[in-house]
């Protein structure tokens, strides 16, 4: 015997370490059949506080678990529950290489094709630089002659 | 410690005693430097002589140096680049046996090795000149280290493992010495005030209350470090304790070298008998010569900008040898030139006294050396508040830095790279034209001039004749080879007159003395935009207009961040034009990368007559007439014509040159000739009957129709780049972003990145490689895991 926390989640499926609000603490669980470590079916007794549950937490099996609620004839409730591997371990100390996140604020230096850059527009300016020696109304004009000792 | 670097130390097996300094016996430096000690793999030693000539230290250095062979392992302790070693400018003269004058440094001959390397070796002892071996097991002279040392492979191969040579460290602790730098005045002129008796002075106190002394050397005291806590580094003071200086001494590598000339060569060794201090700048005794192919271990001798040699004959009559030390006055740039060569030995220094040995790290009496990423320092440092950011500050030991003594370096890559395009100074002789800068004005005077250079033949000469001793040719248009406009301005020369050939016109301009103008444009620096991937290619573009070349691509990733400038070259002969696109870091010098080419100038034709053409088109049509009119007569009038030919031809050119509308001719105009068929009567030429009246119409008509044979020189040039603008445009095309969309992007794809760390350390929409080692998941969901991170999970 051991027992589980009814509770339920608007969190995104892929968040790690989803918040819950918990709905019932220490349901209690007999088992009566093979339970599965990662998808896990429990059957306790009808409670109308459980209908819009979606989560559930388990410490004997050390795992939380996205849960789908559902009734049968006898008035027992079946939760059938799917691993929340996503929150049911300390993941925070596991290395990992990044390559995309929208936490940091700005682009890096990594060419990102993904980028919101509008496909068919550029901006086009330019930098000008002058020099006084070349003017188109220069009025110069250099003839060659032959010989032309003076 | 085991052998650290077989590279550098050679095997373990190899090394051997240095049974020189004491077998020699101490006799004499000629003893000394003809046994040329040569061991294995170090500790040769370095007869020092005072200067009486008598050895009173003997000087180890780690290997054996081959003359140009260079020292490719740095080996000194804190991977001090032997290149940027205050002793790293050692100065070899060749000035006739004394060093008071000339200082001519003998590189060439001598010294072609700069690879000198030093390291700090210091012993304490008794107060005298010392001599030291291995069986000197009462350790009358100890080596001292200072905390964190660790010593090369010749002090483990020391079977009393103290006391046996001055060796090289390997490793220290940065903050482990303080090196403090005195400066000794001379004759004797310093204080007793100061901070120890025998005469040396701060290089502050130098600086302060000293500075119309000059100095002869400079000298560094080691200071020990006794412990490092929070921002207080505390030091023993000098070695031993005390101020005495003497005890501290300092020994540098130096090199050897040989002479590779025929002749011999002075050189000078240390004076080290009386102030045993690390020299920086010192006394010196002049040696015995250097002759040729000899060997000779050369100590460092650096001499400031105004330092004055001064050359003593000894200090009495009865002393021998000459003294010849540096006098140094003060002066700012002297003194930064000090603190820099103090900096390069990469520990922290002071040029002040401290009274107080617990010094705060951002003291502005303490200097800390900036050291790069390979733990070498370069002679800059940083002092008071700046320490704190100073590496030095931060790094404990010099194993923080990538040096690595046990790694050799990495060979230096023998290549001399350069970073700047050399452009000639192009300006040859044009022999054969003249070229001249005329204006508008003096152009259309040009125009005249050729007209009236067609007219001022003398009327007694042949035409041809005149116009070939005139004008170098047949014809005095022919003596221009082309006429430009150029849209620029050119370095005027001299003023001159126009001369076409021999001809001396009346046109007063300038000569050309430019056989290629060269504009530069002023370098534009192309900054980032966004300062993220967007700045670079495919989504910026740059692109270079340059004056009458066009646009010329470039790419983005040679010139973001850096200066681009435009070089455009004009040749004055064709107008050719050559834009040169430059990039450089500052905006100075830079290496050409593009090149584009077009034409400058436009062609200006310029019409004329062909005199030699008109003349004999002239006499035929004359000479045709004259024999209508000895047909017509039927012979009776035949002698009466025969001279009319030349007369005809008189009559033809008179009619000629005085049609003025021929002028119009020059530039384009309507060909005089053709004003006179329109004024003829065809009615005359052609309605009367008679066949005879019809020839001799006939013949006068083709006399007055001879048509004007005129010249080009040049033709119209396509002028439609001189449209464009005469200056330089960099273009640049930037993506536009999507603002609108960021939020939603970053929010479900995320910012490309190459980031490391463990998944707490970031937030949001997160894509990345995880690793799952270490967490009681399953296989499946450790994988499951793994493929969501693969395609972005929250965070």
């Amino acid at each position: 015997m051991f027992t589980i926390d009814i509770a339920y989640t608007t969190e995104n499926n892929l968040k790690v370490n989803k918040s819950y609000t918990t709905i019932q603490t220490g349901v209690e669980i007999h088992p009566t059949s093979t339970i599965s470590q990662e998808n896990p079916v429990f059957v306790i007794d009808y409670d109308n506080r459980f209908l819009n549950a979606n989560y559930v937490i388990c410490t004997a099996l050390g795992r939380k678990y996205n849960a789908l609620i559902s009734t049968d004839t006898a008035g027992r409730m079946i939760i059938t529950c799917t691993s929340d591997y996503l929150s049911s371990f300390n993941l925070s100390n596991c290395p990992i290489q990044v390559t995309r996140n929208g936490g940091i604020g700005k682009p890096t230096d990594y060419p990102d094709t993904k980028y919101p850059i509008i496909p068919n527009q550029k901006d086009i300016t330019s930098i000008v630089r002058t020099n006084p020696i070349l003017n188109a109304n220069s009025d110069t004009y250099i003839l060659t002659v032959i010989g032309g000792g003076n | 410690m085991a052998n650290p670097n077989p590279e550098i130390w050679g095997a373990q097996n190899t090394w051997v005693d240095d049974v020189i300094l004491y077998t020699a016996g101490y006799t004499g430096i000629t003893e000394l430097k003809n046994t040329k000690p040569k061991m294995a793999n170090f500790s040769p030693s370095l007869p020092v002589t005072n200067r009486n000539g008598n050895i009173i230290r003997g000087i180890n250095y780690a290997g054996v140096f081959d003359w140009q062979v260079p020292i490719d392992e740095t080996i000194c302790p804190c991977g001090q680049d032997p290149l940027v070693s205050a002793y790293g400018r050692i100065d070899v003269y060749h000035n006739k046996r004394d060093l008071d004058q000339n200082k001519i440094p003998d590189y060439q001959n001598v010294y072609e090795n700069e690879n000198i390397n030093w390291f700090f070796c210091s012993l304490q002892g008794v107060n005298q000149s010392l001599r030291y071996n291995k069986i000197d097991i009462n350790s009358t002279i100890q080596q001292w280290y200072p905390d964190g040392v660790e010593i090369a492979p010749v002090g483990q191969n020391n079977e009393y493992n103290t006391n046996q040579y001055i060796t090289p460290w390997v490793y220290y602790q940065t903050k482990s010495l303080l090196l403090q730098i005195m400066v000794l005045p001379i004759n004797d002129e310093y204080p007793s005030s100061t901070v120890e008796t025998n005469g040396a002075i701060t290089l502050d106190d130098w600086k302060t209350n000293h500075s119309d002394k000059k100095i002869s050397g400079a000298f560094l005291v080691l200071l020990g470090c006794s412990e490092v806590t929070n921002n207080i580094i505390s030091y023993t003071g000098p070695l031993q304790g005390g101020y005495d200086y003497r005890k501290c001494v300092g020994f540098s590598l130096m090199n050897a070298v040989k002479n590779g000339t025929s002749e011999i060569i002075d050189y000078a060794t240390f004076n080290y008998n009386q102030y045993n201090f690390i020299p920086l700048v010192s006394r010196c005794v002049r040696g015995n010569g250097f002759r040729s192919d000899e060997w000779v271990y050369i100590f460092g001798y650096h001499n400031l900008d105004d330092c004055e040699l001064k050359f003593h004959y000894g200090a009495s009559d009865t002393e021998t040898g000459y003294m010849v030390y540096p006098e140094i006055g003060y002066s700012e740039h002297n003194y930064t030139q000090i603190m820099k060569m103090a900096a390069c030995f990469g520990v922290p220094f002071t040029p002040t006294n401290k009274t107080s040995f617990n010094i705060l790290f951002n003291d502005n009496d303490l200097y800390l050396p900036i050291i790069d990423e390979n733990g070498v320092a370069h002679g800059e440092y940083t002092h008071g508040n700046d320490n704190l950011t100073n590496d030095l500050y931060t790094k404990d030991s010099i194993r923080e830095y990538d040096y690595d003594p046990t790694r050799p370096p990495t060979p230096i890559d023998p290549n001399t790279y350069s970073n700047t395009t050399n452009w000639n100074n192009v300006n040859f002789r044009q022999a054969f034209t003249k070229r001249y800068i005329l204006n508008s004005t003096q152009v259309a005077q040009l125009s005249g001039e050729l007209w009236a250079a067609q007219s001022s033949k003398p009327a007694d000469l042949d035409f041809q004749n005149y116009a070939v001793d005139e004008y170098l040719t047949n014809n005095p248009i022919d003596t221009i080879v082309s006429l430009k406009y150029f849209p620029c301005t050119f370095e005027e020369v001299a003023p001159a007159i126009v001369h076409l050939g021999k001809y001396t016109t009346n046109i007063a301009c300038t000569a050309l003395g430019t056989s290629v103008r060269i504009i530069d444009f002023d370098p534009i620096a192309v900054w980032r935009h966004f300062g993220d991937f967007r700045d670079f290619e495919p989504y910026t573009q740059l692109s270079v207009y340059i004056p009458f070349c066009g646009v010329v691509p470039l790419k983005t990733a040679d010139c973001m961040g850096k200066y681009i400038s435009v070089k455009l070259c004009i040749d004055t002969s064709t107008g050719a034009a050559a834009g040169f696109v430059i990039v450089s870091d500052s905006g100075t010098g830079g290496i050409c990368v593009a090149t584009a080419n077009g034409t400058a100038a436009i062609d200006i034709p310029v019409s004329g007559l062909q005199s030699a053409n008109i003349s004999n088109a002239v006499f035929n049509a004359a000479a045709t007439w004259a024999q209508t009119q000895i047909n017509n007569s039927a012979g009776t009038n035949l002698l009466a014509n025969l001279n009319s030919p030349i007369g005809t031809i008189s009559k033809g050119y008179s009619r000629m040159f005085n049609m003025g509308s021929l002028k119009g001719a020059v530039l384009g105009g309507p060909v005089g000739a053709m004003g006179l068929l329109a004024n003829a009567d065809p009615t005359k030429a052609f309605a009367k009957g008679s066949e005879m009246e019809l020839e001799n119409t006939r013949a006068e008509y083709d006399l007055q129709h001879v048509q004007m044979p005129t010249r080009l020189i040049g033709s119209s040039a396509p002028a439609l780049s001189s449209v464009m603008e005469t200056a330089v445009r960099i273009i640049i095309y930037r993506p536009i972003t999507d603002e609108n969309a960021l939020a939603s992007y970053a929010d479900t794809v995320g910012f490309a990145t190459l980031e490391s760390g463990t998944v707490g350390q970031f937030s949001g929409f997160t894509v990345g490689t995880i690793d799952v080692s270490g967490i009681n998941a399953t296989a499946t969901e450790k994988q499951a895991i793994a493929a969501a991170f693969a395609n972005g999970v929250y965070i």
